[in-house]
């Protein structure tokens, strides 16, 4: 049930809208710019109810109240957010390199040492005809995925995109949209509310276990999720899942602005494990280019005895600008955050998380590990808050920054606000660079430079890359061997 | 008609009392300068990150007035203000004036020169900003530099070091309602000078009162103060403290501060390692308690080679008392072989009482060594217990604890009759505690 172009034209003649729409509905492009006829536009087109579209608008009307945030300790150039246009399908077909030998032998030589097979480096790239091949000889995701489906099924798991689930399953995505992650929350939520394009949706039934690791991988090769990302999982009484996302070969993609948002929520009993590896194009050693990742990632854990963890492996993207953190409303809920952020080159990052206590016996982990290198700067920024309610509230931090270069920064602002007399709250943090006498064992162990801060670097490491799943660990610890090459020396 | 806004007030009062001003020519051109600065930015806002726990909303909804002249007191009252069997120099402050018949500063060595502000201030080479120190941010501190009335000046010459401890001591009288006090001080240590200072705040009367209190330190090379800062305003006083230092190579400063009294409280304490192998201890213990709300706000610059800092914190929070603490550490690029090193640690007592800490690490050189730890729980009931089956009562057996959770900072002070004072101000805060007085 695809807008026809009168759909579309009469919704232009309606507003008045002069400038008028790229109309050829087969490109799916709508001109730069953000009003509401873009978001009545990109709503139309996705052929979703009524109360959607009054709940992007009231966002959009929120958004445009708000300032961008200047507090983050990074440096961008002001962000044009009428130059962005906000629907935009995979680019058109000319716009692809028509062979890898096109593609910038930067990110090949990367893909070869992350040893991504031929065939799969061609679908990364974005080269021509490539996604049919990538479908088929790959990973023959089609087959992956309809097998996978059925098995999901069998469980009662539904696993789909938001936009689908908006026509199948609107009942549930109005109760829990926006819950935990209101419109009006932050300037890039509220921009995210109004003009989200895709994501992924996730419903765990009540006492069900998820019988395999979910993965966005193989769906986003099928379809471009877009910059406007939204993701909500809903984990019922009792349930377990855990979600992968992203991807560890650094994608091509041209959108200079990601805003997304992901909503979890864990029933009584339930528990999410939340990882990601991201690994968005950095920009060159100038700082030209590069993606802007802007995302507000909240998890509620609203039943007695639930848990979130977070994981997350940040390598790339000019600027982050990223905060998964954790309500703790029910009583006996867990939250985890496990991090390991790099920036090197021109990269800044700004990330942490919050711990929020309100429910009783609450207890939260924070582990952060920054390593910074060339002129790379990164912040770790952290709050953890209990409230009144929140009788022996426990939270351990522990936040560690590795510094490789005299040209690169790391910082830390841990915000600690407690009140509640029976709150035992720890944060510590550590500052330092490579120890010498460290180098020089490994060295004189016959290790070359450059294998001996390889294992420096994953040993520092090693508390977050344990958390995750298996063979995303292994290659988190690769990606992070190619991030760091020639960092030293 | 001037609107009565916020800022318009305090130029009005600029207005009234300019005339009387110390300071010659040249400090009135510094204080047109800064009363502009503060009348553009006006207090601080509310929103601004540096404020995000504080507001100074309810000084800014009254209408503050300069004292004309030092309230009067009776010897025998600023007397008992002073810790026992202390011997020191005396600069006395009543009412933002500084008050001869109170101070004592006879028989200082030479090469030393303790004096008033205003004097200083009059004098031919007066600034009331020092050339040295270069970077004061923030609107209170302008509106001090517009309105200082007086504080105390001391310079020592190369080599001198005092005998004594310098005890200032600046007294608001309250005798009036909503007086103001715009009080400076400044410490000039030439190279290798070394002295003690304690700077003392104490507030008599009901009435509510506004204490801006700039403290400005020149630390030149191989130079060590060591200042102490007790803080015992009113209840119904509202203090906001700078302090500002500037280091050169080899100085120290030792930084001890309590923070006891006041209705609200607002210190920062800056400090800047402007050359190589500068070290700085600031050490602090606050305790509100009732409504009180204290806010402590620490900046170290480390902007060169070889500095080094250790910083502590230990608040005490009672009833609905409510702590800020924000330390910042910030290492420059080429400040190598940095060494510092911060601990926040927070006792809360009630289920009323609320603290906020923050310590915040920036750091832009890589061999460096820095570290911070911050912590918020409550006293070990395990140790309650054990005290109580000794026949010590409840209130006795958690004031004994929590003696001892400040008394690792009160010793570090060196000085005993100011270690005396300290410990006694703290438990005579805490219920229970008076019966312990003689444990300090």
């Amino acid at each position: 049930m695809a807008a026809t172009t009168e759909d579309v034209e009469t919704l232009v003649a309606d507003r008045g809208y002069a400038a008028g729409f790229v109309t050829d509905l087969e490109q799916d492009t709508v001109p730069p710019g953000l009003n509401e006829d873009v978001i009545r536009f990109i709503s139309n087109k996705k052929n979703e109810p009524q109360w959607m579209l009054d709940w992007r608008l009231e966002a959009y009307r929120q958004w445009m109240t708000m300032t961008h945030p200047t507090w983050p300790h990074i440096h961008h150039e002001p962000i044009d957010y009428q130059a962005i246009s906000y629907y935009s399908a995979p680019k058109s077909h000319e716009d692809k390199p028509d062979s890898l030998d096109d593609v910038d032998p930067k990110l090949l030589e990367t893909y070869e040492k992350l040893g991504i097979p031929l065939k799969e480096q061609e679908v990364l790239a974005g080269v021509k005809g490539s996604e049919n091949v990538a479908v088929d000889a790959v990973f023959d995701s089609v087959s992956v995925a309809t097998t996978f489906k059925d098995k999901l099924a069998e469980a009662g798991v539904i696993f789909c995109s938001i936009s689908e689930a908006i026509q199948e399953y609107p009942e549930i995505v109005k109760k829990h949209i926006g819950s935990v992650v209101p419109r009006g929350d932050n300037y890039f939520a509220s921009l995210n509310s109004a003009v989200f394009t895709d994501g992924s949706f996730v419903y765990i039934p009540e006492g069900v276990t998820c019988p395999m690791e979910l993965s966005t991988y193989f769906r986003i090769n099928a379809e471009n999720t877009g910059q406007f990302e939204r993701t909500l999982i809903i984990a019922e009484k009792g349930s377990h899942v855990s979600y992968l996302e992203g991807c560890t070969a650094p994608q091509r993609d041209e959108n200079q602005l990601h805003a997304a948002v992901v909503e979890l929520i864990a029933e009584e009993d339930a528990e999410i494990k939340y990882s990601t590896v991201q690994n968005w194009y950095p920009g060159d050693e100038n700082g030209k280019g590069g993606i802007y990742n802007f995302v507000t990632k909240r998890g509620d854990c609203r039943g007695d005895r639930s848990k979130i963890s977070w994981t997350q492996v940040e390598t790339g993207s000019a600027v982050t600008w990223k905060y998964p953190s954790c309500v703790l409303n029910g009583d006996n809920s867990v939250g985890e955050f496990y991090s390991v952020a790099v920036t090197r080159g021109m990269q800044q990052a700004d990330t942490g998380t919050k711990m929020i206590h309100v429910g009783k016996n609450t207890k939260s982990t924070i582990i952060a590990k920054g390593i910074s290198a060339a002129q790379g700067e990164q912040s770790y920024r952290g709050l953890v808050k209990v409230v009144p309610s929140a009788s022996n509230a426990r939270n351990f931090t522990q936040c560690d920054s590795l510094l490789i270069g005299d040209r690169c920064g790391a910082h830390t602002f841990p915000y600690v606000e407690s009140k509640n007399s029976t709150a035992k709250l720890e944060h510590e943090a550590t500052t330092s660079k490579i120890g010498e006498d460290q180098m020089f064992y490994c060295q004189q162990r016959g290790l070359s430079e450059e294998d001996a801060v390889n294992m420096i670097v994953n040993g520092f490491c090693k508390e977050v890359f344990n958390e995750l799943p298996m063979e995303f660990a292994v290659e988190a610890q690769k990606l992070l061997n190619v991030t760091l090459e020639n960092a030293v020396g | 008609m001037i609107p009565d806004t916020v800022t318009n007030r305090y130029r009005n009062e600029y207005d009234r009392v300019f005339a009387r001003l110390p300071g010659g020519p040249g400090p009135a051109g510094e204080r047109q300068h800064h009363l502009a600065r503060f009348m553009e930015t006006g207090f601080p806002h509310p929103r601004a990150e540096d404020w995000k726990y504080t507001s100074l909303q309810p000084i800014e909804k009254r209408e503050f007035k300069l004292a004309d002249a030092a309230g009067n007191l009776d010897p025998a009252h600023v007397k008992a203000l002073i810790p026992d069997s202390l011997d020191a120099y005396r600069v006395v402050i009543i009412d933002g004036h500084y008050v001869p018949e109170h101070s004592l500063i006879d028989g200082l060595p030479s090469g030393a020169t303790v004096d008033s502000f205003a004097n200083y201030l009059g004098s031919n080479e007066g600034t009331i900003q020092s050339p040295v120190i270069k970077d004061e941010p923030g609107s209170l501190t302008d509106l001090n530099a517009a309105l200082v009335t007086d504080g105390a000046y001391v310079r020592l010459a190369n080599n001198v070091a005092l005998d004594k401890p310098i005890h200032v001591l600046t007294i608001a009288t309250a005798d009036q309602a909503d007086q103001m006090n715009q009080v400076r001080h400044r410490f000039e240590l030439a190279t290798s000078a070394e002295a003690t200072v304690i700077e003392h705040y104490v507030g008599l009367g009901e009435s509510a009162y506004f204490t801006n209190v700039v403290t400005e330190v020149v630390a030149s090379a191989n130079s060590k103060l060591t200042r102490c800062r007790i803080q015992q305003e009113g209840k119904r006083g509202y203090h906001i403290g700078s302090f500002y230092a500037h280091q050169s190579r080899d100085s120290r400063i030792i930084d001890h501060a309590f923070d006891y009294g006041a209705r609200l409280a607002r210190t920062g304490t800056n400090t800047r390692l402007a050359e190589d192998n500068a070290e700085v201890h600031l050490y602090g213990v606050y305790a509100p308690t009732g409504r009180q709300h204290i806010d402590n706000h620490t900046r170290v610059d480390h902007a060169t080679e070889h500095g080094i800092s250790r910083e502590i914190y230990k608040g005490v929070l009672d009833d609905h008392g409510r702590g800020v603490f924000n330390g910042k550490i910030i290492v420059h690029p080429h400040a190598q072989k940095t060494d510092s090193d911060q601990a926040a640690n927070a006792l809360l007592l009630s289920d009323k009482a609320e603290v906020d800490a923050k310590p915040e690490l920036e750091i832009y050189a890589d061999d460096v060594v820095c570290g911070h730890g911050s912590t918020v729980g409550q006293l070990d009931e395990a140790a309650v217990f054990y005290l109580k089956s000794r026949g010590v009562s409840e209130d006795g057996a958690r004031a004994i604890l929590t003696y001892s959770f400040a008394n690792a900072l009160v010793q570090m002070i060196g000085l005993q009759p100011i270690e005396r004072f300290v410990e006694s101000a703290l438990l005579a805060k805490l219920p229970g505690g008076a019966s312990y007085a003689d444990l300090a």
